[in-house]
């Protein structure tokens, strides 16, 4: 400020000095557009959301009068309900574990060089390029129905003899789910881990040469360690993806056979806008929203080891 | 590990990502080998991987054959105008971010923070009954204002990151020289930003242009569809035109692809920061 104070002094900048604003008023006004804007589209639907959850709602997501903990307690009774919490938890440990797993050798594997690497990158690239709903919709196009290339060329080759349909029971429909969750998450996962392994001074790999260490031992007491920052950011991010992955399900399934391939945000959505039950689906999204927000009070500290990773 | 490149472990881990990268790109490769069938070879049995008859044209008539000119159109307006709205506002506000001593700064920084990691879902409900209220159910612009919205944090943390690694004597110079606050931030900061400017705006057009189930609830008239929907709309009709339906498909991921390359090095910054996904 003392710069600014000085050029005032020049001849003919005092006028236009003292039409100048104070700085914390600057400041307001420069962010007022952008708190107006959060605060219409993301703080007051939580209000709004958090209002209904204890009322009565009717299927049209009109207010009536406050029942209590009514919304809530018919969650307790709704068997779905329990049975859907369990399967989003199998499906966001599921699909986060096993992606971590795989993107690691194949993030090792980005960071060597050999022939045709940016082509491998760009190859990868595309699963994450495609939103959630197309990768799901190609996969349904795989899957469907008796007539899909994967039933055709399994009975062609005679490992079975009658269509599966494959999206039909729960347990190949899950298996599906899942697979097509990793494959979407894995891009992500591993460009991210690649950025931590970058990161990672080479003179450390070659101290641990010197001394003797193979790819292994290398491996485990070097690179491991030194990649635990971005593991955790990575997955920490990876579990709110996965848990909000609402296309997947939706367009592999919508959650059938009855309810049993639902994940908590499908079945909020069908709770509200299928089945007109605001009140109930309040009270779900209520009960989501405080679990984020320990989870993301959680990231942020972390956040901090992000700064280490050189990760913004 | 360079003495261990071309040893078992580098064969391996090699063998390992052909074989993620032949799994994952195999959805992508089938889809444009339907893409490119004629109606009658999409159930043929024995099952073919390839087409008999290349019908290349089927990338001309889906345009015709179904309505993708106006979901494109849709998304096209949508992606844009959300995005300049997400720009219009995140500029100033990572700028006060970077630069600027306000009251209620931390705050600031830390809601936005905690508005990242929102569940869209949970916003969803309240959302409905919003856009109820004020009347833009069905109306295309809801989407608009709902999706600079929710990229809004996101791209305000990134431009402040931006802006604060620009020198501060290069803005003291200007304003010595009698520009205003406004005038430095337009004439010196922006033109410097340009990088992360495209960046964070390449991440706002994503988001908004690969966004699904908020448009699935806003939107209910065919024509006010934008791509996903529209894409999406396809398998409920009572015979399903998978090869149309995968061009459209492919179609829709060309504009995401053709940024990513654009922005490749801050992908995953931008990524770990929860902006496209």
């Amino acid at each position: 400020m003392a710069v600014v104070e000085a050029g005032a002094l020049r001849p003919g900048r005092l006028a236009r000095r003292r039409l100048r604003m104070p700085e914390p008023m600057v400041g307001l006004l420069f962010i007022l557009p952008t708190v107006i804007l959060v605060g219409v589209i993301v703080f007051y639907p939580i209000v709004e959301t958090a209002l209904m959850s204890f009322s009565d709602v009717n299927s049209l997501a009109q207010r009536g009068g406050f029942n209590g903990f009514a919304n809530y307690q018919a969650l307790l009774s709704d068997t779905v309900f329990l049975r859907v919490v369990a399967q989003t938890v199998w499906w966001t440990v599921a699909v986060v574990g096993i992606t971590t797993v795989v993107s690691i050798p194949v993030a090792l594997a980005l960071n060597l060089t050999f022939r045709g690497r940016r082509f491998a990158r760009a190859l990868l690239i595309v699963p994450w390029a495609a939103s959630l709903m197309i990768n799901a919709i190609i996969w349904r196009w795989i899957l469907d129905g008796q007539h899909s290339i994967i039933n055709g060329t399994l009975m062609w080759l005679h490992i079975i003899d009658q269509p599966i349909i494959w999206l039909g029971s729960e347990q190949s429909a899950w298996a599906a789910i899942i697979l097509v969750g990793i494959l979407v998450s894995i891009p992500f996962t591993s460009f991210s881990l690649l950025a931590g392994l970058q990161s990672v001074p080479s003179e450390l790999y070659e101290a641990a040469m010197v001394d003797g260490a193979g790819f292994w031992a290398s491996f485990w007491h070097v690179t491991l360690p030194l990649m635990r920052p971005v593991l955790v950011v990575t997955t920490l991010l990876n579990v709110i993806y996965v848990f909000n992955s609402f296309p997947i399900p939706w367009v592999l399934t919508q959650g059938a056979p009855a309810y049993h391939t639902d994940i908590l945000v499908t079945y909020i959505y069908k709770r509200a806008f299928a089945e007109g039950q605001f009140g109930p689906a309040a009270a779900m999204a209520m009960l989501i929203f405080l679990l984020l927000l320990a989870f993301s009070l959680t990231f942020s500290h972390i956040t901090k080891e992000r700064a280490k990773v050189g990760i913004k | 590990m360079k003495r261990h490149e071309r040893g078992l472990s580098w064969w391996l881990l090699l063998a390992f990502l052909a074989v993620v990268v032949a799994v994952s790109i195999f959805p992508f490769a089938f889809a444009l080998s339907t893409a490119l069938r004629p109606r009658a070879e999409l159930f043929s049995f024995p099952p073919t991987w390839l087409p008999k008859t290349w019908a290349w044209e089927n990338f001309v008539t889906v345009w015709t054959a179904v309505p993708l000119l106006r979901y494109v159109l849709n998304s096209v307006v949508v992606a844009v105008l959300a995005t300049f709205l997400n720009m219009a506002f995140a500029i100033p506000a990572g700028y006060a971010l970077a630069r600027l001593k306000f009251p209620g700064k931390r705050l600031f920084r830390q809601a936005l923070l905690v508005t990242q990691m929102f569940s869209p879902v949970v916003l969803l409900i309240g959302l409905f009954r919003f856009m109820n209220q004020v009347d833009l159910l069905d109306n295309n612009l809801s989407l608009i204002i709902t999706y600079a919205a929710l990229s809004l944090a996101f791209s305000v943390w990134f431009l402040a990151g931006y802006f604060e690694s620009i020198p501060i004597e290069i803005e003291e110079a200007a304003m010595m020289d009698g520009c205003t606050r406004v005038g430095a931030l337009v004439r010196v900061v922006l033109p410097m930003s340009k990088p992360a400017l495209v960046a964070s705006g390449v991440f706002a057009f994503i988001w908004a242009w690969n966004e699904f189930m908020i448009a699935l609830t806003f939107i209910s008239s065919p024509d006010n569809r934008t791509l996903p929907l529209g894409i999406y709309s396809f398998i409920g009709q009572y015979s399903v035109e998978w090869n149309y339906l995968m061009a459209a498909a492919l179609i829709a991921i060309v504009p995401v692809l053709v940024l990513f390359l654009l922005i490749e090095k801050n992908l995953v910054k931008g990524l770990t920061a929860g902006a496209v996904k």
